[in-house]
């Protein structure tokens, strides 16, 4: 963890607006390092432009002025080698999970089959080689996602929202799975959702995004060990600060995650 | 009744519901067509009797199976064609954005005039030979193929386009792994819907232009004779041949590379 692979030097990113001369700016001055290894989550207000900071990183956007450096080159388009999860699930419907997660696997590759065993066997889905995502719950797509972006080995993993869409004992059961796999893999993970708590779970930094036109308004390191305690003070205190951050009171914040982390089963609620 | 038996028999209900209701309608029609034609004493209206008869007779003759095979031989000509066309170009119009400007406007001027209007044109540049049914089906299916295709590839979710373009696919690997398969749960209804529609058309054709198949049967019995039993064997071969290729074609959604299109 040691030289940054994604950096962003004063990224501006405007939008035509519906009338002419009225542009509708999303991102303003953004300034962002991302080590290697290192896993960042991107949290902000819905609507911020968090998800478009994202798509111009991956090259799917063009921006408007500034710099988007990946590895020392800038960015003019998407790269096989860093792979994007997207929120509303990219898997192919007339593929089965076999062909999904060799999607990105050369055909000459010898080791083909191994490969896919290995991320089939990792993301929980042996016995599925041969569904059809139809068949599978969204969980289960949102797995076969991130073993098609593993499997063709990226460097870089850019997740958009991965979970959102899903329930909440899914979610937190996919959060706890995705750190085990990045503890296992080490890829660089560039992660944006809106969920604080998620956030604050996953990543070795936060960075908290400002309403729009969106600025990194803090950058938050979580130093704590995983898997996290998520009834430990430290834990609480740097949730409590995001919340402060985004402008919500940290009593209102804790009093809307409440009824979410009840099912946790850890937490003693009266 | 005990809890989990009560689902299967619902549905054990239901199957023979399914059964037993479109036959009881069959049987009712079939009573009530036989008692009209016997109450108003008609000579020349056939009984269903009468109907049965006369396919027994065409197929006695040798007549039935030469003029189903002579319509399904124009049918798989003319719609053949429009498959093997229709495709490709609804495809390249759906996906490349000028050529839709260009060709979209003349496609849809062209759609709503009936193939039966064409016949006259028809008989003009091709005569009375198998060339002019085969020309009007090809018109008449080409339209639905080609705009279902179109519209197949406009819709396709952006996601997997971009989630194919990640992974650095070229465009013919894109258009092979990621664009046909896409397309194809709404291309194979849109040549369902074709396939109907040239059913249709080829007995309008043979009316005219030809002297064979069912169409021309239905004309002919008519006009040699006031042969209505004969004309109303044609009509039902016409629905249950109609029916056959519906279901032959409703077989091809089934298929898992497809089914997904189909919302389970």
């Amino acid at each position: 963890m040691s030289k940054p692979v994604v950096v962003l030097q004063d990224l501006w990113m405007s939008f035509p607006g519906k009338r002419d001369g009225e542009a509708i700016h999303v991102l303003e001055r953004v300034n962002l390092e991302v080590q290697e290894g290192e896993f960042v989550c991107i949290v902000g207000p819905s609507g911020c432009g968090k998800s478009t900071l994202l798509n111009i990183v991956a090259g799917f956007l063009p921006h408007t002025r500034g710099h988007v450096t990946v590895e020392g080159q800038p960015v003019h388009g998407p790269d096989p080698r860093r792979i994007f999860v997207f929120q509303e699930n990219g898997i192919f419907p007339w593929l089965t999970v076999h062909d999904n997660i060799c999607f990105g696997i050369r055909r000459d590759n010898p080791r083909r089959e191994e490969i896919f065993r290995h991320y089939v066997e990792m993301v929980g889905l042996k016995g599925f080689e041969n569904a059809y995502p139809r068949e599978l719950s969204g969980g289960m797509r949102q797995r076969v996602e991130i073993a098609r972006a593993l499997a063709s080995s990226p460097e870089i993993i850019y997740m958009d929202e991965p979970f959102g869409a899903l329930d909440f004992l899914t979610r937190l059961k996919m959060r706890s799975d995705l750190i085990r796999i990045w503890q296992e893999e080490r890829k660089t993970i560039l992660f944006v959702t809106h969920d604080i708590e998620e956030a604050v779970q996953l990543a070795d930094r936060v960075i908290v995004m400002s309403r729009r036109p969106a600025t990194v308004q803090e950058v938050i390191r979580v130093d704590l060990p995983r898997p996290r305690d998520l009834d430990a003070p430290e834990y609480l205190a740097l949730r409590d600060r995001i919340f402060t951050c985004m402008g919500v009171s940290a009593n209102i914040g804790a009093a809307e995650v409440k009824p979410e982390r009840a099912p946790s089963g850890t937490h003693g609620s009266p | 009744m005990s809890g989990p038996e009560l689902p299967t028999r619902a549905r054990r209900h239901e199957a023979w519901l399914k059964v037993a209701l479109p036959i009881g309608v069959a049987v009712a029609f079939l009573v009530f067509w036989d008692l009209s034609v016997r109450v108003s004493g008609s000579d020349i209206f056939p009984t269903p009797i009468a109907v049965l008869k006369g396919i027994g007779q065409l197929a006695q003759e040798g007549l039935l199976l030469k003029y189903v095979a002579a319509s399904l031989f124009r049918v798989t000509m003319g719609f053949g064609l429009a498959v093997i066309l229709g495709i490709p170009l609804g495809l390249l119009l759906g996906w490349f954005q000028k050529l839709y400007y260009a060709f979209n406007p003349m496609i849809q001027v062209l759609r709503p005039i009936s193939p039966i209007a064409w016949i006259p044109v028809a008989i003009l540049w091709f005569h009375v030979d198998d060339r002019a049914p085969i020309f009007l089906i090809f018109l008449a299916s080409v339209f639905p193929i080609t705009v279902s295709a179109m519209a197949a590839v406009q819709n396709i979710q952006p996601v997997y386009i971009r989630a194919a373009r990640n992974f650095g696919i070229g465009r013919l690997e894109l258009f092979r792994r990621v664009i046909f398969p896409a397309t194809l749960p709404q291309v194979l209804t849109g040549i369902r819907i074709a396939l109907g529609v040239a059913w249709l058309v080829v007995v309008a054709a043979e009316m005219i232009a030809v002297n064979s198949g069912l169409g021309y049967l239905i004309i002919d019995a008519r006009n040699a004779g006031k042969r209505y039993d004969l004309v109303v064997a044609g009509m039902v071969m016409i629905g249950l041949i109609g029916l056959g290729l519906d279901v032959l074609v409703r077989q091809l959604e089934k298929f898992d590379e497809v089914r997904w299109g189909y919302g389970r």
